[in-house]
């Protein structure tokens, strides 16, 4: 399954979600944005189907701090733009 | 010295497969501290699209486009959206992070400014337009993409030479997101090249983008070392040229 949204500033963000039953197994975000290091974008994936981000009450807040501490950092989205794709993620 | 002097390349056309590679390859010597500051521009041969690291290939390629127009569909290791690079000057900047602007976006205007400036040589008015863009009459002309890696800053680009939009967008799907964008009209009318712009030749514009490459800096013409260029086949062949990393999204 897939959502997207363009952000402002004309970049793409797409989230696509793998399902097992009722659980999400696996996340996948794309899109033409700049990401550093790369490498962090499969990590921040796996944290986000890990930590179940989407059912946080503070999904922007949880996606920063990881970001933050991480020392990863994403250019043409921001945590508020993932976020909302996240809200009310349901298998 | 080695280290603030800038190795310039002389002009070469290349595969997909090994224009990334190369970059990759100087970048580790770069990391091993066995090559210094290093600006490459070139072509490809044959004509290829490339595109972003996190991009979905089948979404924004027309592979049987390509395939029929034999255009070569690469990967690349940085961010960005997908480039068809045809009849245009492609550039690499490779060198310590420290002697490229700390933010981000600070050197991709940095960078983009250097073009602005090539623009300026050839009497093209251009802007650059956050993040990584530089405009003509507010149509693209060029983008870059950057990377940071073990302290080696890596960005390349492109500066559009002629324009052939039916070949463009034959092999590029336009998301549908991108086509009721803020931008207005036909995505084809987005662009454009230095050649719409002004009617120089092709020496004209390899000209103006070394000397605004070059401009206030310390440099010199070198060439790839031999281990550079074992090491950026190896690279082709085991990644950019490899199917798995090209479809891996």
């Amino acid at each position: 399954m897939e959502r997207w949204i363009r952000v402002a500033g004309g970049k793409t963000l797409s989230l696509d979600f793998e399902c097992q039953g009722d659980d999400v197994v696996r996340m996948m975000i794309s899109g033409d944005f700049f990401f550093y290091p790369e490498e962090g974008l499969e990590r921040l994936e796996s944290f986000l189907v890990e930590e179940k981000v989407w059912r946080s009450d503070d999904p922007e807040g949880v996606i920063a701090d990881y970001l933050k501490k991480n020392k990863l950092r994403a250019v043409g989205f921001g945590p508020s733009d993932l976020a909302f794709l996240l809200r009310g993620l349901k298998c | 010295m080695l280290r603030k002097r800038w190795r310039v390349l002389r002009y070469e056309k290349a595969s997909a497969a090994y224009n990334m590679a190369l970059d990759e390859a100087i970048a580790e010597a770069m990391a091993f501290r066995v090559a210094g500051p290093t600006m490459r521009f070139y072509g490809w041969e044959p004509a290829a699209v490339s595109i972003g690291r996190f991009q979905k290939l089948n979404e924004v390629v027309d592979m049987e486009s390509c395939k029929r127009l034999g255009v070569d569909v690469v990967r690349r290791s940085t961010g960005g959206g997908a480039v068809f690079h045809d009849q245009e000057m492609t550039y690499s900047v490779i060198c310590p992070e420290d002697m490229m602007p700390a933010d981000i976006n600070d050197a991709y205007r940095e960078i983009g400014g250097w073009i602005v400036n090539a623009l300026k040589f050839l009497g093209i008015d251009g802007t650059f337009e956050p993040i990584n863009d530089v405009l003509v009459d507010g149509k693209k002309i060029s983008g870059s993409a950057q990377s940071r890696r073990k302290g080696i800053f890596v960005q390349h680009g492109t500066l559009i030479y002629e324009l052939d939009r039916i070949k463009m967008f034959s092999v590029l799907k336009v998301p549908k997101d991108k086509l009721d964008s803020h931008f207005l009209g036909d995505p084809a009318e987005r662009v454009t090249s230095i050649r719409e712009q002004k009617k120089v030749p092709w020496e004209y514009v390899a000209a103006a983008m070394a000397n605004s490459f070059i401009m206030n800096r310390e440099w010199y013409a070198g060439d790839i070392t031999a281990d550079e260029l074992t090491r950026a086949e190896i690279i082709a062949k085991m990644r950019y040229g490899n199917a798995e990393w090209t479809f891996e999204r």
